[in-house]
């Protein structure tokens, strides 16, 4: 999956769990803290590192569960390009 | 450059503006202080630590030992003083919300090594030949009647630094210990009637007063509740009399008093009429008088009961119905020195009987 | 010592003195904290201070040892090795560090739980009970320590190499009785610092002491011998109309009590330099009880997400993404933290439950949402927002029931109460001018949050220095007439 069909698929996950169709609207900059504009709270993270195993088929490690890792979407595409990228080599 | 300027100006703004800020409020505060300091002004009591300043600077003959009440014992050693030409002094050493317990304390850790720092070591010639106990019903009482709290109890106000550091280290800081603080801190800030106000409410009263007029009525309503509590609290004494911790208290008081070669005698404080009902003067006062009595008689202690027989009314008890005004403590000190007490300056009248100490 | 009791007024001057006017240098400022927390840990029981240090020599030295023994950069075998090693060390650390509080705490409940029950099945035993005293604050550092060692253990954050800033991290005296749980990440690299004091940081910092002093001993201590005591000391003796007065007396002097004890934690550590976390974020203003935990208690129910519930429902146990039931485990343990009673487990155990069905239905709500957008509208309308404020805080009101009562009959007690069932005494005194003030000031502290609160606010802040510091004085001379001496004990210091 490439950079840009993943991100289609979060903003799908994301309008299907908790923005319904607004998801676009509610990131509104690739850059942007999703905790400091609602787009997800503590539990929603949770959820999205859980469906993120799931749908990649990788195990997360802990140490890597962090706001510098999962803050924006470009925080999420990044850790998982390097993620895959490492696993591949 | 002019960035230059402009950020030093902001960080000036940021010292000076807080600290504007900061001097107003106490300004703010010293003024209201003292604004509230004459509407209500702050009230002085004399405490263990005056009282040992006046032994310090003088040799008494008499140490009057009792709680708040002792301070009614100012004007008597005032006017013992011009009866008996100087030959008596006395010094009343107040306890705020002392008990027997307290006094024992007071007697051994502040007032006989202050005694012995003087050289006067026993009593007699060069220092004081009596100890007279001013005390009440109350003062037989658990140090924790019924409430299970000992910080009511204040004989902390008569430590001094070691002995509350002490205290901390083996028990923490309490708040019966932070009485001791309280008292520093009301020291400090002796003038302040803010500080000596806290949690006497006679500011927002006086305030009150000032804003709605005296309002008669509430004050009166205000008092009749308290009143019969006040009264409940005395019927209700009786059961609480003569705990073991303050009887025992009590013997060992006879007993360093009598080491040091001093007498003792023994004075019940008049009690404000209106407060006894027919069930407390028959239950709790007479039952506390009697047995105590009937105590000093075996040891020889001379002991006057002027609980009731006092010439008092009710106008001579301040608001708290518990301590006696100016006015009534002039009366109660010649009362006194006219009668029970007479001997300490008249010659012609003879000493109460004793055993020898 | 209590950050609002009189002694502060000696304590506070002396320590920041010695702080400030002594040499720049870490070490002297770490130092200078430490002995002054280790003063106040001491007057709170002297005996226990010892038990507090060797916690901290055992979870700075696991926290040492962790580090010696990175991942990265090791060959295959190694690393499992080391793998087990590190899981080893942790788990004895933490088992270390919750023992102690299991074995102060905890060891009397157990033994009687346990004794009441074989006395049910017909097996009395009687084994000497055991009374230990709680060592006051020690539920905070235990959770301070174990964050710190599965942060080490996950990598997250470096040990500290610095013992006394270490102690200093754990121990800030502020932060003692009631928290807020300092987190290794952003706290430790503070005390690694010199500190530097700075205007604003005094400034802001005096103003929460204010803040927080006027809602613990103004709105708390009022509101607890005038509403709260009466009500739960005899529920029956009350009317429907005081039963109810009690309870809300008691959500309003629980919050203003925690909250103004913390928001004076964080002024005191701002006069220090150091910025604690912020606890409270107008819970009563929440519209779930979702959103109600992460405004409540913010430190304590992040360390509990951050610990318990993300690692529950990310790992690979049955409870993996299964959000309902972990909640009611989380908040089980929430119950028997703040104390070893079978009135928290069940308070802990009602808020679970209610999460997992709020969960439910928000899951529920979503499917319709899908499939209509304006269910989505809905959601957003002032009546639903109002209903699920309501329904929430309503809640909340009433699992204060257990979460207050001394026991399962009081409480029950008191609902028969709220219900009419008591004899229709009323509350002794009425409000007064003093009830009045501080239930004004508590409602103000919730106005704040909306426009007119913050315009107000933000009206005072430019008017000219001179005329706030007035305002500040007059609230300073306000305080010192109504607020007596020595005031209550805080109510999460029991915790």
């Amino acid at each position: 999956m490439d950079r840009g069909a993943l991100r289609q698929r979060i903003i799908d996950w994301l309008d299907d769990q908790y923005h319904f169709g607004e998801a676009e609207q509610k990131i509104g900059d690739d850059d942007a803290s999703f905790l400091d504009r609602g787009v997800l709270d503590s539990l929603g993270f949770v959820a999205l590192i859980v469906w993120l195993e799931d749908l990649l088929h990788l195990a997360i490690d802990r140490r890597n569960i962090s706001r510098e890792n999962f803050d924006s979407m470009n925080k999420i595409l990044d850790y998982v390009e390097r993620r895959l990228a490492g696993e591949r080599s | 450059m002019g960035a230059g300027v402009d950020g030093r100006v902001s960080r000036w703004r940021g010292v000076v503006s807080p600290c504007i800020t900061g001097a107003s409020a106490v300004l703010t505060v010293v003024l209201c202080d003292l604004a509230l300091g004459m509407l209500a002004p702050p009230i002085l009591l004399r405490e263990v630590d005056d009282a040992l300043k006046e032994l310090r600077n003088s040799d008494p003959t008499v140490l009057v030992v009792g709680s708040s009440h002792a301070r009614s014992f100012v004007p008597v050693a005032r006017e013992l003083e011009d009866l008996s030409g100087g030959r008596q002094r006395m010094i009343a050493v107040p306890v705020e919300w002392g008990k027997w317990t307290s006094y024992e304390w007071v007697i051994e850790n502040r007032l006989w090594p202050e005694l012995d720092r003087k050289g006067q070591g026993r009593c007699g010639p060069g220092g004081p030949s009596w100890v007279l106990l001013v005390t009440e019903w109350w003062d037989s009482t658990a140090l924790d009647p019924g409430t299970g709290r000992i910080d009511m109890n204040l004989p902390a106000r008569s430590w001094t630094l070691v002995h509350f550091l002490r205290d901390v280290a083996a028990n923490g800081l309490t708040p019966y210990n932070q009485n001791f603080l309280q008292k520093v801190w009301r020291e400090w800030f002796r003038g302040s009637a803010l500080v000596q106000d806290r949690g006497l409410e006679r500011i927002p009263e006086a305030v009150k007063d000032r804003l709605r007029g005296p309002e008669p009525e509430r004050k009166e309503a205000s008092r009749r509740r308290r009143l019969a509590g006040w009264r409940q609290m005395v019927e209700a004494g009786e059961a609480a009399l003569f705990d073991r911790d303050q009887e025992a208290a009590f013997d060992r008081i006879v007993e360093t008093v009598r080491s040091r070669g001093c007498h003792l005698g023994v004075l019940l404080y008049p009690r404000m009429p209106g407060t006894l009902t027919d069930r407390a003067r028959q239950g709790t006062l007479q039952s506390f008088s009697r047995r105590l009595q009937e105590r000093c008689r075996r040891q020889g202690i001379p002991f006057w009961d002027h609980t009731t027989d006092a010439p008092l009314t009710d106008e001579d008890f301040a608001e708290d119905f518990d301590h006696i005004l100016p006015e009534g403590n002039r009366r109660l000190a010649h009362f006194l020195l006219q009668g029970s007490l007479r001997w300490f300056w008249d010659p012609a009248v003879p000493g109460p009987q004793q055993e020898a100490p | 010592m209590s950050l609002a009791g009189l002694e502060m007024v000696f304590f506070l001057p002396a320590v920041l003195l010695l702080y400030w006017a002594g040499p720049r240098h870490r070490h002297w400022q770490n130092g200078v904290l430490a002995v002054a927390s280790a003063l106040f840990y001491f007057t709170w029981s002297p005996r226990l201070l010892g038990l507090l240090a060797a916690a901290i020599g055992v979870s700075f030295g696991a926290g040492r040892w962790l580090q010696v023994l990175p991942l990265e950069g090791v060959s295959q075998e190694e690393a499992t090795v080391r793998r087990r090693r590190r899981r080893w060390i942790v788990t004895g650390a933490v088992l270390a560090e919750v023992g102690i509080l299991g074995v102060f705490k905890y060891a009397g409940f157990f033994t009687n739980s346990l004794a009441a029950i074989l006395d049910a099945l017909g097996l009395p035993v009687s084994w000497p009970v055991l009374h230990l005293a709680l060592p006051l604050g020690i539920s905070y550092t235990t959770l301070i320590q174990v964050g710190y060692l599965l942060e080490v253990y996950w990598e997250r954050t470096p040990a500290c190499r610095d013992p006394l800033a270490y102690g200093v991290f754990v121990a800030f005296f502020p932060q003692l009785i009631a928290g807020p749980i300092a987190r290794a990440r952003e706290q430790l690299p503070q005390y690694l610092e010199v500190r530097r004091p700075t205007p604003e940081a005094v400034a802001t910092g005096s103003r929460e002491f204010l803040l927080g002093f006027t809602l613990k001993a103004f709105v708390a201590d009022w509101a607890a011998p005038h509403l709260v005591d009466p009500v739960f000391q005899s529920p029956l003796a009350f009317g429907a109309a005081a039963a109810w007065a009690g309870l809300l007396g008691y959500a309003v002097q629980l919050f203003s009590d925690f909250a103004g004890y913390s928001l004076m934690a964080l002024g005191v550590g701002r006069l220090f330099g150091v910025v604690l976390p912020v606890n409270f974020r107008h819970p009563y203003l929440s519209k779930s009880l979702a959103e109600f935990w992460r405004r409540w208690h913010i430190s304590l129910n992040t360390w509990l997400f951050d610990y318990l519930f993300a690692p529950l429902t990310t790992g690979r146990s049955w409870f993996r993404g299964k959000a309902g039931p972990a909640f009611v485990v989380v908040f089980l343990v929430s119950g028997l933290w703040h104390g070893p009673t079978w009135t928290y487990v069940l308070w802990g155990g009602l808020h679970g439950v209610a999460l997992w069905v709020h969960h439910a239905w928000d899951e529920t709500y979503k499917g319709l949402c899908r499939r209509d957008r304006a269910w989505v509208a809905r959601r957003r309308s002032s009546s639903y927002l109002l209903a699920s404020w309501v329904l929430t805080q309503g809640f909340f009101l009433l699992t204060l029931i257990p979460f207050r009562a001394p026991n399962l009959g009081v409480a029950a007690d008191l609902v028969r109460a709220m219900a009419g069932g008591g004899s229709g005494g009323t509350l002794p005194e009425g409000l007064g001018f003093q009830g009045a003030a501080a239930l004004a000031f508590f409602v103000a502290w919730h106005v704040a949050e909306f426009r007119p609160g913050a315009w107000a606010i933000g009206w005072f802040e430019r008017l000219p220095a001179p005329v706030r510091g007035v305002a500040y004085g007059l609230w300073v001379v306000f305080l010192a007439i109504y607020v007596p001496l020595g005031a209550a004990t805080f109510i999460y210091g029991q915790f």
